[in-house]
């Protein structure tokens, strides 16, 4: 029963909730782009969807009073060069949107912080290259999940961390992805990111958070026994508070 | 003469109204795809920053 209270249960945070469909919601351009994308290809599915079934329905249903429907044809000029043709220009009109986005999403333009992500078996460790505290040495900090025992009331099992990522809102901000021992993926579905961890090499990753909350993500490049348990949680907050926070570190 | 008529014509007679009812069974669920639900979706998200844009400039 508590199970079933808890699958209406309201969440405010941006979290996969049990039995959803579709998409979190967007907080970044790069992920409205991606469900703009992927609602724009499901348009044309949808209508390839209808005509293949019906033709299959219509086939199957006439099948036993109408066995002559195709007995005179032997080649079909007209047909092939329709049914190759059609298909061709329906994946292009898919595949330009698509490398659009591919390439937008790539783009860095002068991000206004970075924040390195450095995937180890089984945690995150960020590091904030920009900002150094009193004895001069960056600020970084490991990011470990909640074990089960120890979770509070609220608190959300495999999604929650001791430490989180602190960015401001409305900033340009760079993700330097990397690993330290196998390949991970540092993955937030709100922010439209996800990008492979490599040991001995870097990718970034840009995210432009346009409203305050907290962002769940999980590692998701398969990485070893407990990778179900090194998510990613992202708090993004205005400004000051985030100065804030940065002075206390 | 055959005894029986050849049968010719039972494509061409089906095929102009199978592929109109295809196209309009997936016309309509991909219309109800995207005005039905993708556009509520998108006029949600605008609706949210608009009404965070407004609070951010009364703040201000
Ligand atoms: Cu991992």
């Amino acid at each position: 029963m508590l199970n079933l209270l808890n699958m209406i249960n309201i969440i405010y945070n941006d979290v996969p909730t049990p039995y959803s469909c579709y998409f979190q919601d967007s907080a970044t351009p790069n992920q409205e782009g991606i469900l703009e994308l992927h609602d724009n290809i499901m348009f044309y599915l949808f209508i390839i969807l209808g005509l293949v079934s019906w033709m299959l329905f219509n086939i199957v249903r006439t099948y036993t009073k109408n066995p002559m429907a195709y007995k005179y044809i032997k080649h079909g000029q007209t047909i092939e060069i329709l049914w190759t043709i059609l298909p061709a220009v329906i994946l292009l009109i898919i595949a330009f949107p698509s490398f659009i986005l591919l390439y937008l999403c790539d783009e860095v333009i002068s991000p206004a912080m970075t924040i390195k992500a450095i995937g180890y078996q089984w945690y995150w460790k960020y590091e904030y290259s920009d900002f150094i505290n009193d004895n001069g040495e960056t600020i970084e900090f490991e990011s470990y999940v909640i074990p089960d025992d120890l979770l509070e009331e609220g608190q959300l099992r495999l999604l929650d961390t001791d430490t989180s990522i602190m960015v401001p809102v409305d900033t340009h901000i760079r993700f330097v992805v990397t690993a330290a021992d196998v390949i991970h993926d540092f993955c937030i579905p709100s922010l439209g990111i996800k990008v492979d961890a490599n040991p001995g090499r870097l990718n970034q990753v840009s995210a432009l958070i346009q409203r305050e909350g907290v962002f769940y993500g999980q590692c998701s490049e398969l990485c070893g026994i407990n990778h179900c348990a090194m998510p990613i949680k992202v708090e993004a907050v205005s400004l000051p508070k985030f100065l804030e926070w940065l002075n206390d570190q | 003469m055959s005894a029986i008529a050849p049968i010719t014509g039972t494509l061409k007679k089906r095929i102009f109204t199978d592929i109109t009812i295809g196209f309009a069974l997936g016309g309509a669920m991909a219309s109800y795809w995207w005005w039905g639900f993708h556009n509520g979706v998108i006029n949600k998200r605008e609706d949210y920053y608009a009404k965070l844009a407004q609070l951010k400039n009364s703040e201000e």
